[in-house]
């Protein structure tokens, strides 16, 4: 319970000085329009330091598309491919379908706005033996931002994983473990200070915090994690940098510490 | 390595608190209406980032007679142009800004000409 409180707390003190936006590691409650569709790829590159001394490397590609059901609804699947650049090579995860209700959303001025949402699904034991929970295991996930002016903040919290554990789990939903991940996002438009008359591509600089702990066990897992980042959104595409790195973990019995993780990220509308 | 990241993030939390003394906010007091035989300009509340504006674009884009829309970001204002006589009404582009997850602000319209 403290370790929550203090993540919790932690994110939460990033939201006293500043308002967030579609951070890398932060759940947005965004959708696409009604009938339309949203990709979102990424490459996550990890390094996990399985004892002392010691580190190993893993890739993991995701892709995300998203359907608009209506202005405030939408549908997704997310296909994970794991172990790229292993030796027994790369196999697709488990695929996840999930839909999003974005419950709140209050417009306040041209760029001014604060959703939330709800999003709930399940990942399919569709993967190979060495990459899947090999059930179905459900995920339920809040999330909140505001956004006024340049300024954006958003938190997002969620309960993932479950199931039989991977054979060599690395990351928090790998383990078998039910994990609870709080995740906290500060974003500031640098380019354009104002929008101009048109519509225009922007750049914003991210801060995140990242939190991963085991929600059934009090003296589990637990990771907290800091992430700056760059993200670039033009009208019909968007791209994403971020690297993140461990403030704090303790008590790690199943799975490596992460030493660090790096996300490069492809957004597409259409 | 540690230090390093937590100094990192404190420099950037710290640049990201200075900015908020300065920031710059579009204007929120939204412009008029308006309609005529070629074009119809409504506020739209909530355009937060470009790809979301692209969403306006895509669904008032959809509607009958619709040849082109414009977005103004910094105003929150969207003019939706099209062909003589078919220029769709205020319901039909509420209903497809609402469709896009966005607002039109109530107001009273301050100008109407034409149809």
């Amino acid at each position: 319970m403290r370790r929550h409180l203090f993540a919790l707390v932690a994110s939460l003190s990033l939201s006293g000085a500043l308002n967030a936006q579609q951070a890398s590691w932060t759940t947005a409650p965004t959708l696409p329009s009604e009938g339309h569709w949203v990709l979102r790829q990424t490459a996550t590159m990890g390094r996990h330091e399985p004892f002392p001394g010691a580190r190993r490397r893993s890739t993991m590609l995701s892709s995300r598309l998203s359907y608009g059901l209506d202005g405030e609804r939408a549908v997704f699947i997310d296909l994970p491919v794991r172990g790229v650049g292993r030796r027994r090579g790369p196999s697709l995860g488990d695929v996840a379908l999930g839909w999003k209700w974005r419950f709140r959303s209050e417009n306040t001025g041209p760029v001014d706005t604060t959703r939330m949402s709800l999003s709930l699904g399940a990942s399919l034991p569709t993967g190979a033996d060495r990459h899947s929970a090999d059930e179905v295991v459900p995920f339920a996930e809040l999330a909140w931002m505001n956004i006024s002016g340049r300024l954006g903040f958003g938190t997002s919290i969620g309960l993932e994983g479950g199931g039989d554990p991977y054979q060599r789990p690395l990351w928090a939903d790998e383990t078998g473990e039910v994990n609870m991940r709080v995740a906290a996002a500060a974003i500031w438009r640098i380019d354009p200070v104002v929008y101009s008359d048109s519509l225009e591509a922007a750049t914003y600089v991210c801060l995140e915090m990242i939190s991963n702990a085991e929600a059934d066990e009090l003296d589990g897992d637990h990771e907290l994690l800091i992430a700056p980042g760059l993200l670039y959104e033009a009208p019909s595409f968007a791209a994403e940098i971020s690297y993140a790195l461990p403030l704090h973990s303790d008590d790690f019995t199943s799975r490596p510490e992460l030493d660090g993780a790096l996300l490069f990220g492809l957004r597409f509308l259409w | 390595m540690r230090h390093l990241s937590i100094q990192a993030a404190s420099a950037l939390l710290l640049l990201l608190c200075t900015s908020c003394q300065s920031n710059t906010h579009e204007s929120s007091v939204p412009m008029a209406e308006f309609r005529d035989g070629q074009q119809i300009g409504l506020p739209v509340f909530g355009l937060s980032c470009p790809k979301c504006a692209n969403n306006v674009t895509h669904k008032l884009s959809e509607l009958e007679g619709v040849t082109s829309v414009d977005v103004d970001m910094s105003q929150g204002f969207v003019t939706v142009h099209a062909e003589e006589g078919k220029v769709p009404t205020r319901e039909a582009f509420v209903e497809a800004v609402h469709a896009a997850g966005f607002t039109v602000p109530d107001q009273a319209p301050t100008a109407t000409t034409g149809e």
